[in-house]
């Protein structure tokens, strides 16, 4: 019976990839016919030419290539020499040459890479702007521009300046072909500059090799709704235990926090080595150089009205830790701390990724939202995204003895007069 | 300090939906506000971006955009019989923290209230007589009517820019809207999200039955938008990330999209994130209240004076600081006296699944948190409570909010929980299966309420609030039979298998329901039996106003997110028209 079933998986699911898998590698050695009217521009592997304009379309999406096509023919995608070749390709003949493109893996011609990729272009395409409302472009379009097949398209190692005239008819409405207009938002808040910093950005990027065959094909139209059988119901007052529920999901397993939904290993309200008392948060930080990790210890800071968090104090109150120790150890460099912040008395690289270091006794946060005091500051230096799940900043592997040390370091720096 | 700032006018207490929408009236109306956000500051850009916000286990298994529940959370027991333990991890509700609040991790499920839930206790005794009302039911009337609510919630969900389509347009029922619902004004902002698949089947089914089906209003937008504050959204793309989740696309309506950067350009309005309220502070007749006292990120303790305090903080925390604050008797569940937690109420859920063969593909990833077809035949009072012997009722539809790889994996009834014959279930079922939301209402008790707990204490040595709930037997019968008409409904939609439960007890806080939790600072027009007046003014201290689904004297079949924001649209009118003008009580005891 099992095996009956995988066989029927397998010829219903499977199967089909393989027959057009064999067919599209085929279709690989023997472009269709039709292809003569691409490869003048597109190249005969899709390589595109950037003097003509001609974006490379080498391994994009079937889905997609055939989609332009056929908005090329209906003109919510236009283009002068684009459409005349498009209305004139029977739509099955679309098809093919849509297939044919999808399974090339063209070599990226380095000539072609953008030297000058710019911030702003870096920006927008990973961060977004929002003052101007504009998500990051890797939301859609995928890290590094890889795309996300079948419907969105790559738009890494495009040609800069086929990327920009793309924004701006997205922008000026002569490209209409995405059904939510999302194309036309984003390019329709973005200024000329940001136009082609953004294409500027992805053209220095590589693009990716095709999409996995099985993403290739266009999508099949819906199939026939099933016949109802008798459907069997549940008697009432059957209630499976072990399901957690996202609204209108019902669900299995691990969404209930760690340890699962397995309402057997514990009682309502709490479970588990975690039950420590929220109510009694006066037990001293564990900062005692043991290896235990630190991300427990949150429960654990003192009250914060029992600290002192003066700043003026707070170098007395890293107990135990050694300043000139802690500037040794940074000097090392083995902890890399130098590659991305800028410290006082240590010498280069003078690191920009990370803050200034000097005066960080007068500031308020650790990280932007911890609050600044020793406690906290030493058991952040030993796992920062323990406490802070968004920074950048790695667990660089210290001792608690080694980070009481830097704290103490740190916290003796005043501010730099430099700029 | 605020010593540097001359004269304060407002305190915010909390910036999520209320204190964005109430910063924004009431810096427009001249004042000066400070709005306290005990959370981080937060956008959509940078801090909703991909790829980390599509961290499902970050975000919907570790919640980390809920309340940190290492610093405060409250505690929970059944009856007052027991003794409450604190919850350790979020599970059957969601308090969100952080600039914007809650609702930036909403599913944009935007609902009105109808006249029937507003005067619910008068209709019920109007229409079934008084002794239909079981003994321990306290529900009650809210002192507004929908025709009063309707000019708010009109211009709440033109500043939301909500999809959807209208089913009473003027007094004239439009089929293919919500035909129970009453009059509005003029059609939704923008039409409705696509149709699903699955709904579409459930559409067929519910229509056939002879139901009124229609698109569920969602606040993840059909088309971009302008709203009247000249922000714009966008489409959203049915990436299935919004529970739990903030919106990386301006696609969901969210303080961030709707409101927020045009409130922080205000001259008049400041922002202080991490920064926790401890208590509202009363002059010593304790019937003026002189500020607020509160800890910054540093841990300082400042107070801070403003003639006029808006508590608009999570519902069950705006109860807890009005208990801190000393503002209002305490509810006493013995006695029935005293207000402040009196008539908490949830959402009482069931989820029918039906499960198709392998022709159907749900396609469940390829949902925004509002998108789908269902009914509200069963809704509230829509249908007759007579022969049935229990108040309310639910809506039903095929909602389905996302098919994230770790959450949703659903399995028939005897499938193992663990090993390969789960994968293989998982595998089998995963795209050929709808789930039916069975969205249920929740009476008020006596025996249901909020209060101080005496023992546990929070980060900052205040107590914990006391959740003391179980489900009403009244919503038992209202979940049973409202389940068995999802399952009639899913037997119609062609699966192969129908499952499927309604509610029991004892009310299970490790399983995520709903983050409706309501009640608490109820409005109302008698002060003995509520907290705020139907100006949402407290009766005790005048200058202090309390907003949020803890005004809710019980909860209805809809999601409160609309009526909440109608209420904060019509509270801000009344300050700006009435209080401002003459400083005082706008009711009389």
């Amino acid at each position: 019976m099992k095996i009956a079933a995988f066989v029927l998986v397998y010829v219903v699911a499977v199967l089909p990839h393989t027959v057009y898998a064999q067919r599209t590698n085929q279709d690989e050695r023997q472009a269709p016919p039709a292809v003569q009217a691409c490869v003048g521009c597109h190249g005969s592997r899709g390589e595109g030419n950037p003097d003509a304009g001609s974006p490379r379309i080498a391994g994009q999406s079937a889905y997609y290539l055939l989609k332009q096509l056929n908005s090329y023919a209906n003109q919510s995608r236009r283009d002068r020499v684009m459409e005349p070749i498009a209305r004139g390709l029977p739509p099955e003949v679309r098809v093919d040459i849509a297939a044919h493109y999808a399974s090339l893996d063209a070599p990226f011609d380095e000539r072609a890479r953008s030297q000058r990729p710019s911030e702003r272009g870096r920006v927008l395409a990973n961060d977004g702007d929002n003052a101007l409302g504009v998500p990051a472009c890797r939301n859609c379009h995928g890290p590094g521009g890889v795309g996300e097949p079948p419907n969105i398209p790559y738009i890494a190692g495009l040609d800069a300046a086929y990327h920009t005239a793309e924004l701006t008819a997205w922008k000026q409405g002569t490209r209409t072909n995405d059904a939510g207009q999302q194309m036309f938002r984003v390019a329709a808040a973005l200024s000329a500059e940001d136009i082609s910093a953004v294409a500027q950005y992805y053209a220095s990027l590589t693009p990716p090799k095709p999409a996995p065959l099985n993403l290739l094909q266009a999508p099949s139209p819906p199939k026939k709704m099933a016949p109802a059988t008798t459907p069997t119901v549940q008697p009432e007052g059957h209630r499976e235990r072990s399901v957690g529920v996202e609204q209108a999901a019902p669900m299995k397993g691990g969404t209930q926090g760690v340890g699962g939904t397995d309402a057997s290993k514990g009682s309502l309200g709490g479970r588990g080595k975690d039950a420590s008392e929220i109510g009694t948060p006066n037990s001293p930080p564990k900062t005692d150089g043991s290896k235990a990790r630190p991300t427990t210890s949150r429960t654990e800071w003192p009250r914060l009205s029992d600290a002192d968090t003066s700043w003026v104090s707070s170098r007395e109150l890293v107990r135990g830790g050694d300043p000139a120790r802690g500037r040794a150890i940074i000097a090392a460099g083995v902890h890399g701390c130098a590659a991305c912040h800028t410290i006082p008395g240590i010498p280069s690289p003078n690191g920009i990724v990370g803050p200034r270091l000097d005066g960080l006794s007068r500031r308020g946060f650790i990280a932007g939202q911890l609050p600044n005091r020793p406690d906290v500051l030493v058991a952040f230096l030993q796992d920062p995204p323990a406490l802070v799940p968004q920074t950048g900043m790695p667990n660089v592997g210290l001792t608690g003895e080694q980070a009481r040390d830097i704290a103490a370091y740190l916290y003796s720096l005043e501010t730099s007069s430099a700029p | 300090m605020a010593g540097a700032r001359a004269e304060l006018d407002a305190i915010l207490i909390g910036v999520g939906l209320v204190g964005t929408m109430l910063g924004r009236e009431l810096t427009r109306a001249g004042l000066r506000v400070v709005g306290l956000e005990r959370g981080a500051p937060r956008h959509t850009v940078p801090d909703f971006q991909e790829p980390q916000m599509h961290d499902e286990l970050r975000y919907a298994t570790r919640k980390a955009l809920m309340q940190d529940n290492t610093k405060e959370t409250y505690t929970f027991r059944h009856t007052i019989k027991d003794t409450a333990l604190p919850i350790r991890r979020w599970a059957s509700f969601l308090p969100g923290t952080g600039l914007g609040g809650s609702i930036v991790h909403w599913n944009g499920q935007t609902f009105r209230f109808q006249d029937d839930d507003f005067q619910q206790h008068s209709r019920i005794v109007a229409r079934y007589g008084r002794k239909f009302i079981p003994d321990d039911v306290t529900i009650q009337d809210w002192g507004v009517t929908a025709a009063e609510l309707e000019p708010y919630f009109d211009r709440f969900e033109y500043l939301l820019g909500t999809s959807g389509k209208a089913g009473n347009l003027k007094g004239k029922k439009i089929p293919g809207g919500n035909v129970f619902e009453d009059p509005r004004s003029r059609e939704y902002p923008t039409p409705p999200q696509k149709e699903p698949y699955g709904s579409a089947i459930f559409r067929k089914a519910a229509e056939g039955l002879g139901y009124h089906a229609y698109p569920q209003p969602s606040c993840n937008l059909s088309q971009p938008y302008t709203n009247p504050e000249g922000l714009t959204l966008n489409t959203c793309t049915f990436c299935g990330y919004c529970e739990r989740f903030a919106c990386e696309h301006f696609a969901k309506s969210t303080p961030q999209t709707i409101l927020l950067p045009v409130l922080l350009k205000d001259p008049n309005f400041e922002l202080r994130t991490g920064c926790q309220v401890l208590r509202v502070n009363l002059d010593n007749t304790g019937k003026t209240a002189t500020g607020v006292t509160y800890v910054d990120a540093s841990g300082k303790e400042i107070e801070l004076r403003a003639s006029l305090i808006i508590v608009g903080a999570y519902a069950t925390n705006n109860t807890r600081l009005l208990l801190l604050s000393k503002i209002g008797a305490p509810y006493d569940p013995e006695t029935g006296k005293g207000v402040v937690g009196r008539n908490y109420a949830y959402q009482t859920m069931s989820y029918p699944q039906v499960f198709y063969d392998e022709s159907i593909n749900i396609n469940p990833f390829m949902r925004s948190g509002a998108n789908g077809t269902m009914i509200a035949d069963f809704a509230g009072d829509n249908f007759d409570h007579g022969p049935l012997g229990f108040i309310g009722g639910a809506y039903i539809g095929e909602i389905m909010t996302n098919g994230r790889p770790i959450g949703f994996h659903p399995t028939p009834p005897g499938t193992p929980s663990w090993g390969a014959k789960w994968k293989q279930a998982v595998v089998r079922h995963y795209n050929h299966t709808s789930t039916i939301n069975v969205h249920g209402s929740s009476v008020a008790t006596r025996g249901n309420y909020l209060d101080l707990d005496p023992t546990y204490k929070d980060a900052w040595g205040l107590p914990l609030l006391r959740m003391t709930f179980d489900f009403p037997q009244n919503d038992i019968r209202m979940s049973a039979y409202c389940t068995r008409k999802a399952i009639e409904i899913g037997k119609q939609m062609g699966g192969k298998l129908v499952t499927g439960a309604p509610r029991k007890g004892p009310y299970d806080i490790t399983e995520y329901q709903t983050t409706h939790n309501t009640g608490g600072t109820i409005m109302g027009t008698d002060p003995s039996i509520s907290v705020v007046n139907r100006y949402l003014q407290s009766w005790d201290v005048s200058n202090v106003f309390v907003i949020g689904a803890s005004n809710f004297p019980q909860n209805a079949s809809y999601n409160p997110t609309d009526t909440v924001g109608a209420l904060a649209y019509r509270t801000a009118d009344a300050i700006v028209t009435k209080y401002l003008k003459s400083p005082g009580p706008l009711m009389n005891k």
